[in-house]
C-alpha cells in the first residue's frame, strides 16, 4: 500500500522519491493523530468530533488516493451526517482497523 | 511575465497545507497559508490576495461562514472550496456555492497541475472579464459623448425661421441614432427639409447620419435655389456610392414653399408624412397619387427623377408631421406594436389648436402613458407649419447661455412695457424670467462642455394678466402645480441658486405656476402675472 501511495504522490503532485516519502509520513501521522482522536471521542459519545476525525481522514486519504482508507471514511462520514451513529460507529471501526495496519508500515 | 498570483489558502488540516504549498511552489503563486478562519480574516483584511482556497469542514468556524465574511467585505474576489464532500450526491455543497459567480468547487482528490491550471484558468477569466467591463464602459462612455454630439447636428429642438416653426424631437433606441432629420433654409425663402432612417441602428448608423447630413448640405451648398427633390436624392445616391457606404436609407426630401403655400416632395421608401389640415376637416392624405422611389442606396446606379416627386397645396393652419417608422413599432409590455391609424387620432387631438413646442412630446408622453413605452427602434417626429401668431403672442429661441438669457430678459422687459405701458409690471417679468433662466442654465442643463439644447419661451399678453411658457430639456423638476410653497425650495434650486432669491421673487410676482414633464424629455413650466 505504502508504494502504490508514494508512486500516486509522485505523479500527482510531480515529487521526487524523497519529497514523496515525507509527504507520506505527514499522511500516517494525521491518520494516527485522527485515529486516536476517533478512538477517544467514540468512548466519549462525542460524536462531533468523532465525524470531524472522519472526514479529516477521508480528505486526506482522497488526497493521497489511499482508496480503501478514503472509501471507509466516506461510508463513515455518510452515516454521521445521517445522524445514525449506531452504524457509524460500526463502520468507524473498520477505519480504525485501516489506520491501525497504515501505523504499522 | 505576468506577476504571481496571490493566493490565500485556509485549512486546519496541516497535511492538506502542506499538499497545497507543494502544488503552488511556483514563481507563478505566491501562496499565503493559515488554519483557521479568524487568522484568515486578519489576514484578508491587511493583505492583498488574488485568490483564496477555503476548506469547507472547519472547528468553530466553517468554510461557509467565512466564505461569507469574505463576500461582506469583497463580492468580487475568486474563492474555490475545497471539499472532501464526494458524497455530495444531493448537491447541497454546489448549490451553495453556484449561488455566487465567483466562488468555485475543487474536490480534495486533485493533482497538481488540475489545482494550479483551475486557478489560472479563473484568474485569466477575471482578468479577460474586468478588461472586458472596462471596454464596455469606455465604449458606453463615448457613445453617450458622441450622442450628445449628435444633438449638434440636428435643429434645434424648436426652431421659428423664416416663418416656418419645426419641432422635432428623438428617442434613439440606444444612445445615439441613425435617424436623420435636416432644415436648410433655401436662397429663395424656401426650406428644404429631409426626415430619414438609416437601415439598422446604433454606432455604424449614426455615423452614416452624420455622412448623409454632409452630403445634404454638399448639395445645397451647390445648388441653392434651383434644388430639387429627386436631384438631392441623386446627389446622396452618388456621393454614398463613391464612399462605398453599403447601409440603405428610406428618406422623404421636400422643399416647403409658406409663401406660396406648397410643398414639393419625393418619397424614397420612408413612411409618408401625415398632413393635418384643420380647414379641410383633419387628416388627408398627403400622397394621393402614391409617388415615390427607392430606398437611396438599396439597388447601384437607381436615378431619381423628377417624374416621382408630388406637389401638394397646403393651408395656412396645415401641420405637417414627418416621423420614422421606429414611431409606429412602439409596442406595449405585452408586445402589441402601435400603428399609425391611433398615432393620427393622437397627431389630431394635440394640433387642434395648432402647433406648439411641446406637441410632439405629448405625443410620445401620451404613447407611453398608454404603456407603449417599449422602443424597437430610433424615433424621429417632427411637426412642421406656418409660422404666424397672434399680434399678443411672442415666441423666441433662447440660447443656454447667461449672455442670451440676459439679452432675452431685456428684450422682453421693453416688450413687456411696450405692450402693457406699465414699467413695473415689466421690472417684474425682468425679475421672474432672470431668476428662473438663470436656474435653468446653471443647475438645470448640466454638462456645459456639450452642446445643450435651447429654452423655448411664449409669451402671450392677455386682458389680464400675461402667460409666460418655457420649455427646457434639463432635469426633471417634478414640481406639482399647487406645491410650490412646499416643494419648490429644492425643486427650483433655491438654495443653491447664484442670486439667493429666486423663490421668493417667483413666488411674489405670479399668480400661478404650473409644471408638466413630457416623454420624461420636455419640461414645461407656465407662469402667470397679473396686470390688473
Amino acid at each position: 500500500m505504502k508504494k502504490e501511495i508514494i508512486d500516486y504522490i509522485i505523479e500527482a503532485f510531480e515529487m521526487d522519491i524523497e519529497g514523496a516519502e515525507e509527504i507520506f509520513g505527514e499522511y500516517i501521522s494525521t491518520i494516527r493523530e485522527n485515529a486516536k482522536k476517533l478512538v477517544d471521542s467514540l468512548e466519549a459519545e462525542d460524536f462531533k468530533t468523532a465525524a470531524m476525525a472522519v472526514h479529516t481522514i477521508k480528505g486526506c486519504s482522497l488526497n493521497c488516493h489511499n482508496t480503501p482508507m478514503s472509501e471507509a471514511a466516506i461510508a463513515a462520514d455518510a452515516a454521521a451526517k445521517s445522524n445514525d451513529f449506531e452504524n457509524f460507529k460500526i463502520l468507524s471501526s473498520k477505519v480504525l482497523e485501516i489506520a491501525d495496519s497504515l501505523s504499522k508500515i | 511575465m505576468r506577476n504571481p498570483i496571490r493566493v490565500l489558502a485556509v485549512d486546519d488540516e496541516k497535511y492538506m497545507l502542506n499538499i497545497l504549498k507543494i502544488c503552488l511552489s511556483q514563481p507563478n503563486f505566491d501562496l499565503t497559508t493559515c488554519s483557521d478562519a479568524i487568522s484568515a480574516m486578519s489576514l484578508f483584511k491587511t493583505s492583498k490576495f488574488d485568490i483564496i482556497l477555503l476548506d469547507i469542514v472547519m472547528p468553530i468556524i466553517d468554510g461557509f461562514e467565512l466564505h461569507s465574511l469574505i463576500r461582506n467585505i469583497n463580492p468580487e474576489i475568486p474563492v474555490i472550496m475545497l471539499t472532501a464532500r464526494v458524497d455530495d450526491v444531493n448537491g447541497t455543497i454546489l448549490n451553495q456555492i453556484s449561488q455566487n459567480k465567483n466562488t468555485y468547487y475543487q474536490n480534495k482528490n486533485f493533482k497538481k497541475n488540475e489545482l494550479t491550471e483551475k486557478i489560472v484558468k479563473i484568474i485569466d477569466e477575471k482578468n479577460t472579464n474586468l478588461e472586458r467591463a472596462k471596454y464596455f464602459e469606455e465604449i458606453e462612455n463615448d457613445t453617450a459623448i458622441a450622442g450628445e454630439a449628435q444633438r449638434a447636428m440636428f435643429p434645434n429642438w424648436d426652431c421659428i425661421e423664416g416663418g416656418v416653426r419645426t419641432c422635432f424631437m428623438y428617442r434613439p433606441y440606444m444612445k445615439i441614432t441613425g435617424d436623420i432629420f435636416t432644415k436648410i433654409q433655401l436662397a429663395d425663402g424656401k426650406i428644404l427639409v429631409m426626415i430619414g432612417d438609416i437601415s439598422g441602428h446604433g454606432i455604424q448608423a449614426a455615423l452614416y447620419m452624420g455622412v448623409i447630413n454632409f452630403a445634404v448640405a454638399l448639395c445645397v451648398m451647390k445648388r441653392s435655389s434651383s434644388i430639387q427633390p429627386h436631384a438631392v436624392l441623386n446627389y446622396i445616391q452618388d456621393f454614398c456610392a463613391n464612399m462605398g457606404l453599403e447601409r440603405y436609407m428610406t428618406c422623404i426630401v421636400a422643399i416647403l414653399d409658406f409663401k406660396n403655400n406648397k410643398i414639393t416632395f419625393q418619397n424614397a421608401g420612408h413612411p409618408d408624412f401625415i398632413l393635418f389640415s384643420p380647414e379641410r376637416g383633419g387628416i388627408i392624405d398627403p400622397n394621393p397619387n402614391k409617388k415615390g422611389s427607392l430606398p437611396v442606396g438599396l439597388i447601384d446606379k437607381t436615378v431619381y427623377t423628377a417624374d416621382d416627386t408630388e406637389t401638394i397645396e397646403l393651408k395656412d393652419s396645415d401641420i405637417l408631421f414627418a416621423f420614422t417608422d421606429g414611431l409606429t413599432d412602439i409596442q406595449d409590455y405585452a408586445g402589441t406594436t402601435y400603428n399609425i391609424n391611433p398615432v393620427n387620432e393622437f397627431l389630431e387631438s394635440f394640433s387642434q389648436k395648432g402647433l406648439e413646442a411641446p406637441t410632439n412630446f405629448k405625443i410620445i408622453d401620451a404613447l407611453f402613458k398608454l404603456g407603449f413605452s417599449e422602443i424597437r427602434d430610433d424615433i424621429a417626429l417632427a411637426a412642421i407649419s406656418k409660422h404666424e401668431p397672434a399680434e399678443n403672442i411672442f415666441e423666441y429661441s433662447i440660447k443656454p447661455m447667461l449672455s442670451e438669457v440676459d439679452k432675452f430678459v431685456q428684450q422682453l422687459a421693453q416688450l413687456t412695457a411696450k405692450m402693457t405701458g406699465d414699467e413695473s409690471i415689466a421690472a417684474k417679468i425682468e425679475l421672474l424670467c432672470s431668476e428662473f433662466l438663470n436656474n435653468i442654465v446653471v443647475h438645470g442643463l448640466g454638462n456645459k462642455n456639450i452642446p445643450r439644447p435651447i429654452i423655448s419661451a411664449k409669451i402671450e399678453f392677455r386682458e389680464d394678466d400675461i402667460m409666460l411658457s418655457f420649455y427646457d430639456k434639463g432635469k426633471n423638476w417634478n414640481m406639482n402645480t399647487n406645491g410650490i410653497e412646499d416643494t419648490a425650495s429644492d425643486i427650483l434650486n433655491y438654495k443653491r441658486a447664484t442670486s439667493g432669491r429666486g423663490l421668493s421673487i417667483i413666488k411674489k410676482i405670479t399668480s400661478s405656476i404650473t409644471r408638466n414633464r413630457y416623454a420624461d424629455i420636455l419640461n414645461e413650466t407656465i407662469f402667470t402675472v397679473k396686470i390688473k
